[in-house]
């Protein structure tokens, strides 16, 4: 991920889905954070679904700034769900003793929905086959 | 033992060159073309990048791929964020098949280096896991650091 990219936040429903991918640069990490709470504020969102499955490495500096995030979107009044890390990138972590504290980290992205209380309904039209997404209830 | 030439992974078409070794890894250890410096976050993601495709090279994958990765931004970043500036070299060692990482500055050293490797520091700065979290992930890790700077070197082995 160069410089000069942004970084991209998916508006979803009252959620934010901000996925990461390659390489990501400390200024890019430092950006990231910064839009984030941003559009956190404007758009009133109340979750940040961060997958990492696209990240090639994640090391003690982009960990930092995750728990960082996670941290003052919690002040905010949003949850931040980690998704999609990959097997040997946790298994890094592990071995280098960080703890991504304080973060909700869930296997996929569809988990990470549903801890924000976004489920999957089927349309029950006999023949339609169609499947959307619906906003649980209460 | 071959270095990589800092020329490695500038090459539009890196792929191509596989599987042959490209000529710029046959650079000797004292040989300015396989110094990578390291001052700015281009040169850290940069740094990653040419290990993460020398790693690729070799057959080097996963969580093997991962450790040497990782423990390359731990210490470029070290670098450009303490000292400044730096350089680091890679090498690939084909006959013992392990992949040699040195870091080297010549900032003001780590007085504390005891505290941080027994994991009692708490950096002000960061988690604090970098310099640890690196020597548990090569396997052999060694730090040489006074007042006149630092010097690491992390191996991996592959291939076993
Ligand atoms: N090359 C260096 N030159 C001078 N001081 C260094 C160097 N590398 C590390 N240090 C010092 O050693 C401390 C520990 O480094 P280490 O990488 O283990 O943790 P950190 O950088 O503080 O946090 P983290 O790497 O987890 O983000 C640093 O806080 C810094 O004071
Ligand atoms: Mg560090």
């Amino acid at each position: 991920m160069s410089m000069g990219e942004s970084v991209t936040c998916i508006p979803l429903w009252d959620c934010l889905l901000v996925p990461l991918h390659g390489d990501v640069s400390d200024v890019h990490a430092d950006a990231l954070v910064t839009e984030v709470l941003e559009r956190i504020q404007r758009d009133e969102c109340f979750g940040v679904l961060v997958d990492l499955s696209g990240v090639w490495t994640l090391d003690s500096y982009l960990c930092s700034v995750l728990a960082r995030l996670a941290q003052a979107a919690r002040l905010m009044g949003a949850k931040t769900v980690l998704s999609g890390m990959r097997p040997e990138i946790a298994m890094t972590l592990e071995a280098m003793g960080i703890e991504l504290r304080g973060i909700e980290t869930v296997a996929t992205l569809e988990d990470a929905l549903s801890s924000m209380g976004i489920t999957r309904t089927r349309e029950s039209n006999k023949s339609s086959g169609l499947e959307r997404l619906g906003e649980r209830e209460g | 033992m071959f270095w990589l030439g800092a020329e490695f992974g500038k090459a539009p078409r890196l792929a191509s060159l596989q599987p042959a070794l490209p000529p710029a890894m046959a650079a000797y250890e004292d040989d300015e073309d396989s110094v990578f410096p390291i001052e700015s976050d281009a040169d850290i993601s940069h740094a990653r990048t040419v290990i993460r495709q020398m790693c690729g090279l070799v057959g080097v994958r996963g969580y093997d791929a991962q450790k040497v990765v990782t423990t390359v931004s731990e210490l470029a970043r070290n670098i450009a964020r303490y000292v400044g500036k730096g350089e680091m070299r890679f090498a690939l060692d084909t006959v013992e098949q392990r992949i040699v990482i040195v870091a080297k500055d010549e900032g003001p050293g780590i007085p504390n280096l005891d505290e941080i490797l027994a994991g009692n520091y708490k950096s002000r700065t960061g988690l604090g896991r970098g310099l640890i979290g690196c020597r548990k992930l090569a396997d052999h890790f060694d730090i040489q650091t006074s007042a006149r700077g630092t010097h690491v070197r992390a191996e991996f082995r592959y291939g076993k």
